[in-house]
Parts: structure tokens; sequence; C-alpha cells
């Protein structure tokens, strides 16, 4: 009677349903936390990039320049990501394209817009990549929880019934194992609901702010091809 | 190289985090779990109560020298022991701790100024009547008849019930002492009933856990604070130990 009820105790104490139910639980938190951690280093990772590429951009540095530094990372192993990667996509079609004369002005920029909007969608894909899991865990979590909490108080009241004394010491251990399953259903959803809301907008943002720049590129280019053009009729 | 170890930390960095963060948490909860327990060992030493064994008719002179010294209601259980020091059977006041000594000390110039009062015993009882308040007040929480703190009340009340259920038994002697650890719920009932130190005699730690599981609820702990029932009788100690026996 005088034995404490830790909470190990609890836990090792609870039936094998519940003691299931809260390993996934505990499984989907570690997993989602790890996700929530790497989310957070690349969001942040591929703004500070945004930025200093953008900044980069518009020093006022010729474009086939900034093209041609980046081939050097490409040469070291390390593949282009974020926006400095849409702007390799675009570039790389706009001068392949406009290389051939018998192109029309028009159809170079289509080509190049279409290269850039490729590379945007990869971008977003590999920023979203991971959101659906937190969502999941953010909305199932607590039914899980739950399940494993009505299931162990099931249990301990289908105890009660074959007892001759029903006190509330022989029920409430295993109310509180099994309530102990909620709260840790709890504890891996709300992270996982905050932090998917909080990188799903981050992520809007950042497509935003990539169409943006794609936009501005695209200006750029077709100033140079008209300019091209103009050039080559003259010629 | 640098690559590597860029990609180790990539991976690794949310991994650590995460774990860190877990094991934190668990922690916490494991620390907040046991709480309860460490405190209430900690506080509950003091508050041990002495259930020192008193025959039943000893106990009615007792009350019954409680109304007549109404106006002192302090005092009052030290004069008792004095007039029969050792052959009486109620030498309560012999006990160990210190404050208890002090205690000792003062019933003999309490009760020497009342016959033949002495100026100088007069003023040694005096002093020693401080002494005791301050002993009384720092710790004395079951001393009968003390009107002291809610908490010192309760224990004396709880001294009572139990010393009037307290059968010993035939092999129980003098010196014997049996520790009881008692957890009670806010309600007063007994939840649970260990030997804390054993006397060594079976029969009479048994006879001990007897008296208190007759008394079974004290429902006097109802009308205590919360707080300071859960520091001081969520878990408590109560001794026994019979001085009153010839042999």
């Amino acid at each position: 009677m005088n034995e404490e009820l830790g909470i190990l105790e609890l836990i090792l104490g609870a039936s094998l349903t519940v003691q299931l139910v809260m390993l996934i639980l505990l499984l989907a938190s570690v997993v989602s936390w790890y996700m929530i951690v790497q989310r957070l280093m690349l969001l942040r990772r591929t703004d500070d990039e945004l930025v200093a590429f953008e900044e980069h951009f518009w020093s006022g540095i010729d474009l086939a320049d900034l093209y041609r530094e980046g081939n050097q990372a490409v040469a070291d192993g390390s593949p282009h990501t974020g926006v400095e990667s849409i702007f390799r996509a675009g570039f790389k079609e706009f001068s392949r394209l406009s290389q051939q004369t018998d192109i029309q002005a028009d159809a170079i920029l289509e080509g190049a817009r279409r290269a850039m909007r490729v590379a945007t969608l990869r971008e977003s894909d590999r920023l979203e990549a991971n959101l659906p899991f937190l969502a999941s865990v953010g909305s199932t979590s607590p039914y899980v929880g739950l399940f494993g909490t009505v299931w162990g108080i099931m249990h301990s009241f289908r105890g009660l019934a074959n007892a001759t004394q029903a006190t509330l010491a022989t029920v409430a251990p295993g109310i509180s194992e099994a309530l102990i399953a909620t709260a840790m259903g709890l504890f891996a959803a709300i992270p996982a609901v905050l932090a998917y809301n909080r990188f799903a907008a981050r992520v809007d943002n950042l497509i935003n702010r990539y169409d943006t720049f794609v936009d501005e590129f695209s200006g750029i280019l077709q100033r140079q091809t008209y300019a091209q053009r103009a050039r080559q009729q003259q010629g | 190289m640098r690559a590597s170890f860029e990609r180790l930390a990539w991976f690794g960095t949310p991994v650590v985090i995460t774990l860190v963060l877990h094991a934190l948490l668990f922690a916490a909860l494991a620390v907040k779990f046991s709480e309860p327990t460490t405190v209430v060992a900690r506080v509950a030493k003091p508050v041990a109560i002495q259930a020192k064994l008193v025959s039943a008719d000893d106990l009615k002179r007792k009350k019954q020298a409680a109304k007549k010294s109404a106006p002192k209601p302090k005092p009052k259980p030290k004069p008792k022991p004095k007039p029969k020091p050792k052959p009486k059977p109620t030498p309560i006041v012999e006990q160990k701790s210190p404050p208890k000594t002090e205690l000792q000390e003062t019933p003999a110039p309490k009760v020497a100024p009342k016959p033949d009062p002495k100026v100088q015993e007069a003023e040694l009882a005096q002093q020693a009547l401080k002494d005791l308040e301050v002993a009384l007040a720092t710790d004395r929480p079951a001393q009968e008849g003390v009107q002291g703190s809610p908490s010192d009340t309760a224990a004396a009340i709880i001294q009572r019930a139990v010393i009037n259920r307290w059968t010993r038994p035939p092999s129980a002697r003098n010196g014997m002492r049996t520790a009881l650890e008692i957890a009670l719920v806010p309600t007063g009932d007994v939840v649970g009933v260990t030997v804390l130190e054993s006397s060594g005699n079976v029969a009479f730690d048994r006879s001990a856990i007897n008296a208190v599981e007759k008394a079974a609820r004290f429902p006097e702990v109802q009308q205590l604070d919360r707080a300071i029932f859960e520091r001081d009788f969520r878990r408590f100690q109560l001794i026994f130990r019979p001085e009153d026996l010839r042999y």
C-alpha cells in the first residue's frame, strides 16, 4: 500500500495493448520531433540562402559570371538547392536556346520560364517533404492515445467487477496508467500541429518569394533577349 | 571531409535534440512523480508522535487533572509525572530526546513552589516554564493538553485515540520501542501501516499495529489545512514505548 506509484512502474504495469499504444506514440513523438528540428534547420538555411543570393544577384554582377561561380560548387559534388537552382535552371535553358538563332525571342523566354517553374516545383517538393507526416501525427495521435486510455479504463473497471470490495485504490492505478496514454498522445500531437502550421506558412512564403524572383529574372532575360534579337536583325 | 561532417551534422543534430528533449521530459516527469514522497519523508521525522503507554486509569486521572488546572493548559502534563517519580507506573516524562529532558527538569521546580513558595524556586520555575514554552513551540507536537498549532492538536488527538485502543501483550517490557509509519488520506482514513523500526518482539509490534488499525480513522485531520495535512499527516511516524510497566 505504501509503495510509490512512479511513472515508470505505471507504464511497466500497464496492459499489453496500452503499452503498445504508448510505444507507438513515443515513436511518433520522436520521429515528429526529428522532422521538426530538421525542417527548422532546412527552412532557416533556405531562407538565409535566398537572402544572400538575392543580394548577390542584385549587386550588378554579370549573370554569366554568377552562373560560372556556381559551376565550381557543382564540380565539388554539392548540387545547388533553393533559389540558386532555380536561377541555374532558368539561365541554362536561356543560354542554350539563345544560341540557336532561328528561335523566336518569345520561345526563348517561354522555355526559360518553364525550366524555372519546374525547378520551383522541385524546390517546393523538397521543402514540403515530411510535412504530411507531421500533419497525420498531429491529427491522429490524440485518438490513438484516447484509444489506449479507453482500453486501460475498460480493463480497470472489469477488474473492479471481480473484486469483492470496490475501493478507489483498486481502480486508481489502472486509470492513472491509462491516462498516461492520452497525455503522450497530446504530447506528440501539439508540437506536430504547431510545427505543421508554422512550416506550411513558411514554405508558402518561400515559394512566393521564389515566384517573385522568377518573374524578376524573366524580366531581365526578356530585356536581354529582345536586345540580342534587335542586334541580330540589325547585323 | 567537410561534406561528410556537414552530412553528420544535418542528420545528427535533430537526433540529438530529439533524444535530449524526450529524456528531459521523462526525467522531469519521473522527478515530479516521486517528489511528494521525498518531501513527506523529509518532514515526517520531526513530527513523530511519541505514543507512550499510559494505562486507562492514568488517562482518566490525567483528564481530571486537566479539568482542575484548566487555566494553565501547558504546564499541566508536567506536574503529573513529578509526584510519582519512579516506582509509580506513569513515568511518561522519561524520554530520550533533548526537549524532553528539559521537560523532565521543569516539573521539579514547578510542583515544588506550590506547597512552599520559596522565591528562588519560583524563579527557577519561571525560567523553566519559559524554556519549556520554547521547547514546546519548536517541537513538541504530541504533548497532551498542549494548545499548539492545529497540527499539534491533531497529533495529540491521534495519540490519545491510538493509546486508548492499545492493549499490550504480556511479553511487553519497559524500554521496548516500535516505530510505525502511518499513511492517511485527507478523510482521515488510515490507508497504510508499516513497521519502520521493530521492537524485536513480534507480539508487541503486532499490538501496536492493531491499535492503529482499530482506530482506523482520525476524522480530526479533515479540519486541518490541506498543506498542513500533506506536510505532517500524509505520512507520519508513531512511536510506541511502554514505560509504565513494573518490569
